[in-house]
C-alpha cells in the first residue's frame, strides 16, 4: 500500500484538522524511515489471509450457563437420577458423592438442522440453522476468576493482553473515529479491566468501556466523550493547540511522537462526534428495537447492549464484547435463576442474529456465545443447583465463516466431561483469529525480550467447523 | 571450560549403571547403536529431546550418552541392562495413561524390540559429546565477570567531560557521527529537574541557573536536586514499577493491603538516603532476618520484606498447594527480574526454552521461598483484623487496646444477631400478604374444591391460615384450590407458591399454571422446606394477559400424604427491586400480633448498628507485610508445573549457569540449611561480584536518565536480550557503582555531569540516516511525561499540589473486597501521583489513561502512547478544567499585564519564554475565543477566555514531551 502524495509531509499535517488520513500519514512515515511504531496503529492492517470473518461480536455469559440446561441435552440424566457418577467418569471431580441431576427443562429439536436447544430459549431456537454449537469445550480453572481470564486473555495466572487486544492489534480497525475495541457493560468482578486490557500491548489497543454492569444503559458513554465546550469554541481552542504543536513540529522537523499527539487530538475531537450519535439508540426504528426488546421487561438492558453492538459492528469496530455479567452462577435455584437469565438475553440474541442476517452482515461478523465454563451433571447442595466445570461445556458460534446448523463435538453421557472432538479455550481462540485471516502462530508482540502470542505454546484450529 | 554442574551433578546421583565408555566398543556393537538405535532415536525423540531441537522436554535430551545417563525431572530413565525396569520402555510400551512416548504415535514393536535390546547389552553409546547446553550459554557475555575497560581514545577532545564521554564518543566517530551541541539552559534545566524530582523547575529556580555563569553551575542544579526530598518520590516510583507495588490484591479476590504503603515510604526514603543498592537488595529479600541497631530499624527492616508480600494472589484458588506454589512462583518472578535481568518463570513447566535456566535451577529457588512464609491462614473475606497473608506488629500498647475493645464489641452484635436470626425462624404465625411485593392470592380468596381444612398448625404461613386436604385417600383428584390473580398489565411474571412443609406432606403435588401460552404443570415436593419469604417456592415465569386470565391450581391427584395450598404470589419480572417489605410502625405490628415482622425488623435494625460499628473500626493496627522464616526444606521439581506430579528433588540453591560461567561461586551450600536459605540467596544477589546485579541495574539508571538503555532489553539479560550498544561503558559503569558503594546517586551525579546528556534533542537527518533509531547517541532522545509527572506538573503549575510525603493512602473501613473502580476517582486528592491509592484493576483513571505500569507485573518500561482516550481526557475531563480555571485566577491575580500574564504561563508550562509569533498568537487567540462568548454573561468572559488559554497549555505536545 503506497500512497504518493504531492503535499509535503508538514503541509500535510497543518490539514490534518480536516480530519483525513491516517493512512497517508502511515505511509509517509514509513517513506521517512520513522519507527513502524510510530504510524497509526490503528489503520486497518491486512491479516496473514483473506479472512471470513472481518469483526466479532462476544456475547459473555458470565457465571457459567449450565450446559446440560440449555444446549448439550443429556436424557439419562433423567432415567439414572439420584445415583453418583460411575467410577471411571470421576476424573477431577470435586465431590464423588454428588447425585446425578436431571435438567428440569424440556429440550426440542429446533429447526432443519434439528439442534436440541432448551425450552428456556425459544426465541434463539428459531435460529437453529444459523448456530454452530460446540459441546465439547473445555478450559482450566475451577475458579471464576481463573476461568474468565483463561477465555478472555489464554492465561489464568499471569496477565495477559486481551483477546480484543490481540485482534486490535493483528487487524487494526475499520473506523478510525472510534476505539477499535469496545466492551459494553463490562463487570469489574473476575479480573475486571484485566479482562479487556492490552497488558502489554500499547494502550490504543485495549477495550474502550462503555458502562458496567449493574447501571443502565441508558446513560453509558464513552469517558469524557462529551465536549466541555460548544463545538465551534472548543475548535477555536483546538485550532489554537495544534498551530503551538506545529510551531514545535517546525523547529523539531522530524518527530512522529509529536505528530502522533497532533492526530490523537484531531481523533478525540471526531470521535465526539461519532460516538454519542453511535450509542443514541433512539435513532433506531421502534420495529428494530421491538426486535431486540428495548423497552420491554425483562430484556430492556441486553436489548440495548445487543442493539448497540449492532450499531458498533456496522461502523467497522473490530471486536465487541457484550456481558450477561455475573448472573449465570447457579449454585441454588437453578431452575428459577436460569430461567429468569434466559428470559433477559433469549429475544435480545435471536434478535441480533436476525437483524446481523437482514443487514447482510452476518456473513463477515462472527458472533460468540458462551461463559468461563460449564456446570456439573451432578447436583450440589439444595437438589437445584450445581457446581463449576471446566471440564466439559458448550459454547456456540454463528456467522463470519462458520458452518450454520451444526453440532462439534460431545460430552460425555451424562454431559460432564468433553470427550470427543475436544475443543480448549485455546483451539477456540486459535480459530477466532483464524476466522479474522490471523495465523496465531504468528501473530507476535516482542516483550521482555519474548515474542508472546495469545496462544503462548497451544492452540489447534477446529477445521471441522469452518465453512 | 569445566564440565557443567548440572551434568557433574547428575552423574553423581546417579551413576548406579555401568558406564560403557566410547572408546570400549566393539565394532558390533557400534554397528548396531549406529544402524538401528540412531535413527530410531533421531527420528523419534530428537524433536523434543535433542540441542539441536533446543528442546528437552522433562528435563531430558537424548542427543547423547550423558544425556541419558543424567535423566530427566523424574529421573533416570535408562537403567542399564535392565529394560523393564527403564522408564525409557515403559514410556515407549505406552504402558501407563500417564507416560506415553513418543505422544503422537507409538512406536512399531520392531522398534521397541531394538531399543529393549540395546538396553539390555548395557545401551552401549558412542555418542560422546557432552550436554553441552550450559557450557555454550554459560558463555554469554552478561554472565561473565565485569571487566575493568579503560575509557577509549578520542579525536574530539573538547566534546568529553568524563570518561562516559570518551566510551560514547568513541562509537559516534567510529560511525562517523557527530553529537548534537549542547541543550541551552533552559532546556536542560528542565529536563534535569523532571529527571530528578518529576516536576518542573520554578521561575526562581531558572532565574539563578541562568544567572550562574560558573563553570560549575550545572553541577551546583544536579547536587540540589539529588538532594530534594522529591527526589526519592521520582526514582522511588521507578522501582515501585519493578515491584509491581499496589494497595490491593488484584486479581480476582480484590481485597485492600492496608499495610502496603509502608513498603512504599520505605522506597522512597532509601532513595533519598541513597541507601547503597546492596544493602536496599539484602533488607527487601531478607530484611527479616538481618542485625538491627535499634526497634525502629527492626520495623524498617520487616517493612522492606514487603516486596515479597506485594504480588497478586489467587486467593480464590481452593487448592492451597496450587495457591502457594502461585506465590513462589510470582516471588521468582519479581526477584529475577528485577534485580537479576533474568525470566526465570518460564523454567517452572519446561526447561527454559532460550535461557539457560533448567527445571532444577527454578525448583532449587522454589525451595528457599517455599521455606519462607507469605501467606496466613487467615480469611480475606471475614471479619476482623485476619489476613490471608504474614503481618508484623508495629503498633503501640494503646493501639493494641483499641482494637481488641472493637474486636469485643463486634463479636457482641454479631452474638446478638445470630440469637435474632434463631427468634425469627422459630417464631410461630402468619405472614403478611398485603406487606409482600406483587400480587399475591391467599387461599382466603382462592377458589375451593371439595372438602379442604383451614389450619394454622405450621408455622410461617401467609395471613390468617392455610388449607390441607386432609389427606383423604377416597378424595385424591376431586379436590382443587385454584388462584386467580386479578392483573395490573400484560407480561412475564414470576409465580412462587406458599406451603408448609412437614413429613408428612405429599412429595408429588400437582401444580398447574394457566398463562397465555397456556397450561403447565409441574409436580412439587411439599416435603421440601421453601425459599422466599419463609413460605414460598419458585414455579417458573410465565407470560399472562392483563386481568384475570390466568390461574395456578393445586390438586391432589395421584398424591400421597397431605396436600397444602396457602398463596400464589405473581411478581412482575421489572419490579424485583421493589420487593423489600414497607415498614409499619412497631405499636401498629404489635397490635397486630405480627412478631415475625418485629423480630425482622430488630434483625434489620441490628444489622444496621452492625454497619455502624464497622465505620468506626479504629485504623488498622500498624502493621508491616513481611515475610516469615520457615522450615528449610528442599522441593522436588514438579513435571510440568503440576504438583501432583513430582519428580527428583531438587536442592535449594542459585541459579547454577551464574556459576558455571566462573564469575561467582556460592560462598555457602544452602540445601540442607534449617533456614529457608533467603539470606544466603540475597547475599548471592547482592555479592559484589555478581555479573548480572550492578550491570542490571545501571542500565535501568541509564534508560531513566538517557532514554533507552545501554542493553534495550531492560529486564531481560539472558540469552535473547538486545546485545549491550556500548558494552565497555555497560561495564565500567557497573564497576564505578561497585566501587563507590553502591551509592544510585553518584552514578546519576556521573551520568548527568556528562557531555552526552547534556546535548540538545535536535534533529539531524544525515545522523537519522545512518542511525534512525538513535542506538549511539547522536541527539539527547526526547521524552514523554510519565502519567505521575504530568498530573504533578499541572497541579504545580496552578499551586494546587499538596506536598506532603507519606502516610496511608487507604481509608481505614474498606470492605473486605474492593469494587475496583471504587478509589480511582482521585480528582479531590492533590498529593503527588505516587501517593495515591494504588488499586490492581483500578488505579486512579488519570494514571490509567497515561500508561501507568500496571501493578499486576514487573514493569521496567512503560509504554509511551499517545491515545484519543489521553486526548479526551486532556479535552473534557472535570480534572483538566478544574486546574485550567485555577491557573487562570492565579495568572490573573499576579498581574494585569496580559504579555506579562503569557509570559508567566509560557515559563510554567515550558520553562522558556514565549517567541513573538507565540505571543501573538495567544492574544489573538485571546480575544477572538471571548469575543465568541456571546452566550456566555459577560462578566465570566474574561476569565473564561484566560482559562481557555491555560487550557490549551496543558494540552500541548511540548507540555507532555520533555527534550
Amino acid at each position: 500500500m503506497k500512497i504518493h502524495h504531492p503535499l509535503s509531509r508538514r503541509e500535510m499535517l497543518k490539514k490534518c484538522s480536516s480530519g483525513f488520513g491516517y493512512l497517508a500519514l502511515a505511509t509517509l512515515a514509513m517513506e521517512n524511515a520513522a519507527p513502524l511504531s510510530m504510524a497509526n496503529p490503528l489503520a486497518p492492517k491486512p491479516g496473514h489471509f483473506p479472512g471470513r470473518a472481518k469483526r466479532v461480536i462476544f456475547l459473555f455469559m458470565h457465571g457459567g450457563p449450565s450446559q446440560v440446561d440449555t444446549f448439550d441435552y443429556k436424557p439419562l440424566l433423567a432415567r439414572d437420577q439420584e445415583k453418583t457418577l460411575p467410577e471411571s467418569m470421576r476424573k477431577g471431580v470435586a465431590d464423588p458423592s454428588a447425585r446425578l441431576l436431571p435438567s428440569p427443562f424440556e429440550f426440542k429439536k429446533q429447526g432443519h438442522s434439528g439442534i436440541e436447544i432448551s425450552e428456556i430459549f425459544p426465541e434463539i431456537g428459531k435460529c437453529a440453522d444459523d448456530l454452530c454449537v460446540i459441546r465439547s469445550m473445555h478450559t482450566n480453572g475451577q475458579d471464576h476468576g481463573q476461568a474468565v481470564l483463561k477465555l478472555h486473555t489464554g492465561s489464568e495466572t499471569q496477565v495477559r493482553p486481551s483477546v480484543g487486544a490481540w485482534i486490535t492489534y493483528g487487524l487494526g480497525s475499520e473506523n478510525q473515529n472510534l476505539p477499535g475495541f469496545v466492551t459494553i457493560s463490562p463487570s469489574p468482578l473476575t479480573g475486571g479491566p484485566q479482562n479487556y486490557g492490552s497488558a502489554f500491548l500499547p494502550a490504543v489497543y485495549q477495550g474502550t468501556a462503555i458502562g458496567r454492569s449493574g447501571t443502565s444503559l441508558t446513560q453509558a458513554q464513552i469517558r469524557h466523550i462529551q465536549a466541555n465546550l460548544p463545538p465551534d469554541l472548543q475548535r477555536q481552542q483546538l485550532d489554537f493547540v495544534q498551530s503551538l504543536n506545529r510551531l514545535q513540529l517546525e523547529q523539531a522537523r522530524t518527530n512522529a511522537a509529536l505528530e502522533g499527539v497532533i492526530e490523537s487530538y484531531e481523533l478525540a475531537f471526531r470521535m465526539q462526534t461519532e460516538a454519542p450519535e453511535l450509542t443514541d439508540l433512539s435513532r433506531e426504528s421502534q420495529a428494530t428495537r421491538d426486535l431486540y426488546g428495548v423497552d420491554q421487561a425483562p430484556t430492556d438492558d441486553f436489548a440495548r447492549q445487543c442493539l448497540l453492538a449492532r450499531r458498533f459492528a456496522e461502523k467497522g469496530v473490530r471486536f465487541i464484547q457484550v456481558s450477561h455479567s455475573f448472573k449465570w452462577d447457579q449454585h441454588a435455584n437453578l431452575r428459577r435463576e436460569h430461567e429468569r437469565n434466559a428470559r433477559e438475553v433469549d429475544k435480545p440474541i435471536a434478535g441480533l442474529l436476525q437483524d446481523l442476517k437482514a443487514r447482510d452482515l452476518l456473513k463477515d461478523t462472527l458472533v460468540i456465545w458462551g461463559g468461563e465454563f460449564g456446570r456439573t451433571p451432578t447436583a450440589q447442595g439444595s437438589r437445584d443447583g450445581r457446581d463449576h466445570n471446566p471440564h466439559g461445556f458448550t459454547i456456540w458460534l454463528a456467522g463470519g465463516g462458520v458452518k450454520p446448523g451444526m453440532v462439534h463435538g460431545s460430552t460425555d453421557e451424562y454431559g460432564y466431561q468433553a470427550v470427543e472432538n475436544k475443543v480448549h479455550t485455546h483451539d477456540l481462540h486459535a480459530t477466532i483469529l483464524h476466522l479474522l485471516g490471523i495465523n496465531h502462530e504468528k501473530l507476535t508482540y516482542r516483550y521482555a525480550g519474548r515474542d508472546y502470542r495469545l496462544t503462548d505454546i497451544h492452540g489447534n484450529i477446529v477445521k471441522a467447523i469452518l465453512a | 571450560m569445566s564440565l557443567p554442574k548440572i551434568i557433574f551433578f547428575g552423574a553423581l546421583l546417579y551413576l548406579s549403571c555401568n558406564l560403557l565408555a566410547a572408546d570400549k566398543l566393539t565394532p558390533s556393537q557400534r554397528d548396531f547403536f549406529e544402524s538401528k538405535v540412531r535413527p530410531i532415536l533421531v527420528e523419534s525423540c530428537y524433536s523434543c529431546h535433542s540441542l539441536e531441537a533446543g528442546k528437552s522436554k522433562g528435563g531430558l535430551l537424548l542427543d547423547s550418552r550423558a544425556g541419558w545417563q543424567k535423566g530427566g525431572d523424574s529421573g533416570l530413565v535408562i537403567v542399564s541392562g535392565k529394560p523393564d525396569e527403564s522408564r525409557l520402555i515403559k514410556a515407549i510400551e505406552w504402558a501407563s495413561e500417564d507416560l506415553q512416548m513418543p505422544p503422537k504415535e507409538k512406536l512399531g514393536p520392531d522398534k521397541i524390540q531394538v531399543l529393549r535390546q540395546w538396553i539390555e547389552a548395557g545401551a552401549p553409546d558412542p555418542r560422546v559429546q557432552a550436554a553441552a547446553s550450559q557450557s555454550i550459554t554459560a558463555n554469554h557475555w552478561a554472565f561473565k565477570s565485569v571487566q575493568v575497560p579503560v575509557p577509549p581514545k578520542v579525536k574530539d577532545l573538547k566534546w568529553p567531560r568524563t570518561p562516559i564521554d570518551q566510551f560514547i564518543l568513541a562509537e559516534l566517530e567510529q560511525k562517523r557521527l557527530k553529537p548534537a551541541p549542547p541543550a541551552d539552559k533552559r532546556t536542560l534545566l528542565r529536563r534535569a529537574t523532571f529527571d530528578l524530582t518529576g516536576l518542573p523547575p520554578t521561575a526562581a529556580e531558572i532565574e539563578t541557573f541562568l544567572a550562574d555563569q560558573t563553570p560549575d553551575a550545572f553541577t551546583k542544579v544536579v547536587d540540589r536536586l539529588l538532594q530534594s526530598p522529591h527526589f526519592g518520590e521520582r526514582w522511588g516510583r521507578h522501582w515501585l514499577d519493578l515491584a509491581r507495588y499496589a494497595d490491593s490484591n488484584g486479581l480476582e479476590v480484590n481485597t485492600p493491603y492496608p499495610n502496603a504503603w509502608r513498603y512504599r515510604d520505605y522506597v522512597i526514603k532509601s532513595f533519598n538516603d541513597d541507601k547503597p543498592y546492596r544493602d536496599f537488595i539484602r533488607e527487601q529479600l531478607a530484611g527479616d532476618l538481618l542485625p538491627v541497631k535499634d526497634i525502629a530499624d527492626q520495623h524498617e527492616k520487616w517493612i522492606a520484606t514487603g516486596f515479597l508480600m506485594l504480588g497478586p494472589k489467587a486467593l480464590g484458588e481452593p487448592d492451597r498447594t496450587r495457591l502457594i506454589m502461585d506465590v513462589v512462583d510470582e516471588q521468582i518472578d519479581v526477584t529475577t527480574r528485577t534485580f537479576l535481568g533474568l525470566t526465570v518463570s518460564c523454567a517452572r513447566c519446561h526447561d527454559h526454552k532460550f535461557d539457560p535456566i533448567p527445571t532444577r535451577d527454578y525448583y532449587a529457588l522454589a525451595g528457599i521461598f517455599h521455606s519462607t512464609l507469605t501467606l496466613d491462614d487467615g480469611n480475606p473475606l471475614g471479619a476482623g483484623a485476619a489476613r490471608a497473608w504474614q503481618e508484623r506488629p508495629l503498633g503501640t500498647l494503646e493501639q493494641i487496646r483499641q482494637q481488641e475493645e472493637y474486636d469485643r464489641e463486634l463479636q457482641r452484635l454479631q452474638a446478638e444477631l445470630a440469637q435474632l436470626q434463631q427468634i425469627q425462624q422459630n417464631l410461630p404465625g402468619g405472614i403478611d400478604s398485603s406487606q409482600m411485593a406483587g400480587v399475591v392470592v391467599d387461599n382466603l380468596k382462592a377458589e375451593v374444591t371439595g372438602n379442604w381444612r383451614a389450619s394454622n398448625y405450621s408455622t410461617n404461613f401467609v395471613d390468617k391460615n392455610y388449607l390441607h386436604d386432609g389427606d383423604e385417600k377416597s378424595a385424591k383428584g376431586k379436590k382443587t384450590v385454584r388462584f386467580v390473580p386479578d392483573l395490573p398489565r400484560a407480561g412475564a411474571y414470576e409465580v412462587r407458591l406458599a406451603y408448609t412443609p412437614r413429613f408428612d406432606r405429599a412429595t408429588n403435588v400437582p401444580v398447574t399454571i394457566h398463562s397465555e401460552k397456556g397450561e403447565k404443570t409441574i409436580r412439587l415436593n411439599q416435603r421440601l422446606a421453601t425459599e422466599f419469604d419463609k413460605a414460598f417456592v419458585y414455579l417458573g415465569i410465565f407470560d399472562f394477559a392483563a386481568g384475570t386470565n390466568g390461574s395456578v391450581t393445586v390438586g391432589t391427584e395421584g398424591t400421597k400424604g397431605f396436600v397444602v395450598a396457602d398463596a400464589v404470589q405473581f411478581l412482575p419480572l421489572e419490579s424485583q427491586s421493589t420487593m423489600t417489605m414497607a415498614m409499619r410502625s412497631e405499636a401498629t405490628l404489635k397490635s397486630e400480633g405480627k412478631s415475625a415482622l418485629i423480630a425482622a425488623r430488630e434483625h434489620a435494625q441490628m444489622q444496621v448498628k452492625i454497619t455502624d460499628l464497622r465505620s468506626q473500626a479504629p485504623p488498622p493496627l500498624p502493621a508491616a507485610m513481611s515475610v516469615q522464616e520457615g522450615k528449610g526444606h528442599n522441593l522436588q521439581i514438579h513435571l510440568r508445573g503440576d504438583p501432583q506430579r513430582l519428580g527428583v528433588e531438587a536442592p535449594r540453591g542459585f541459579i547454577s549457569v551464574v556459576e558455571q560461567s566462573g564469575a561467582l561461586k556460592p560462598e555457602t551450600q544452602i540445601a540442607h540449611t534449617q533456614s529457608s536459605g533467603r539470606l544466603e540467596l540475597a547475599d548471592w544477589i547482592a555479592h559484589p561480584d555478581h555479573p548480572l546485579t550492578s550491570r542490571v541495574m545501571v542500565n535501568r539508571i541509564w534508560y531513566h536518565l538517557m532514554g533507552r538503555g545501554l542493553v534495550d532489553t531492560l529486564d531481560n539479560f539472558g540469552a535473547l536480550a538486545e546485545p549491550p550498544t556500548h558494552p565497555e561503558l555497560l561495564d565500567f559503569l557497573a564497576r564505578r557503582f561497585s566501587e563507590r558503594q553502591w551509592s544510585i546517586k553518584k552514578i546519576i551525579r556521573e551520568i548527568m555531569l556528562s557531555s552526552v546528556y547534556q546535548m540538545g534533542s535536535e534533529f539531524n537527518p544525515a545522523a537519522y540516516q545512518k542511525d534512525p533509531e538513535n542506538r549511539y547517541y547522536w541527539r539527547k532522545p526526547q521524552k514523554h511525561l510519565e502519567a505521575e509527572a504530568l498530573r504533578d506538573s499541572i497541579l504545580f503549575i496552578t499551586g494546587e499540589l499538596d506536598i506532603t510525603q507519606g502516610g496511608a493512602p487507604l481509608p481505614g473501613n474498606l470492605p473486605p473486597v474492593i469494587q475496583t473502580d471504587a478509589l480511582a476517582a482521585t480528582d479531590n486528592l492533590h498529593r503527588r501521583s505516587v501517593y495515591l491509592p494504588i488499586i490492581r484493576n483500578g488505579a486512579p483513571e488519570m494514571l490509567q489513561t497515561f500508561d501507568f505500569a500496571d501493578p499486576h507485573a514487573v514493569v521496567a518500561r512503560r509504554h509511551a502512547t499517545s491515545t484519543a482516550m489521553q486526548a479526551l481526557f486532556l479535552m473534557n475531563s472535570p480534572f483538566i478544567n478544574e486546574r485550567a480555571k485555577a491557573w487562570a485566577t492565579r495568572l490573573l491575580q499576579a498581574s494585569s499585564e496580559d504579555t506579562s500574564r503569557i509570559r508567566t504561563a509560557f515559563t510554567q508550562a515550558f520553562g522558556r519564554l514565549p517567541a513573538p509569533r507565540e505571543e501573538k498568537l495567544t492574544l489573538n487567540f485571546l480575544n477572538q475565543f471571548q469575543a465568541s462568548l456571546i452566550s456566555f454573561p459577560e462578566a465570566e468572559r474574561h476569565q473564561r477566555a484566560w482559562a481557555a488559554f491555560c487550557h490549551s497549555l496543558l494540552t500541548t505536545a511540548e507540555f507532555r514531551f520533555v527534550n
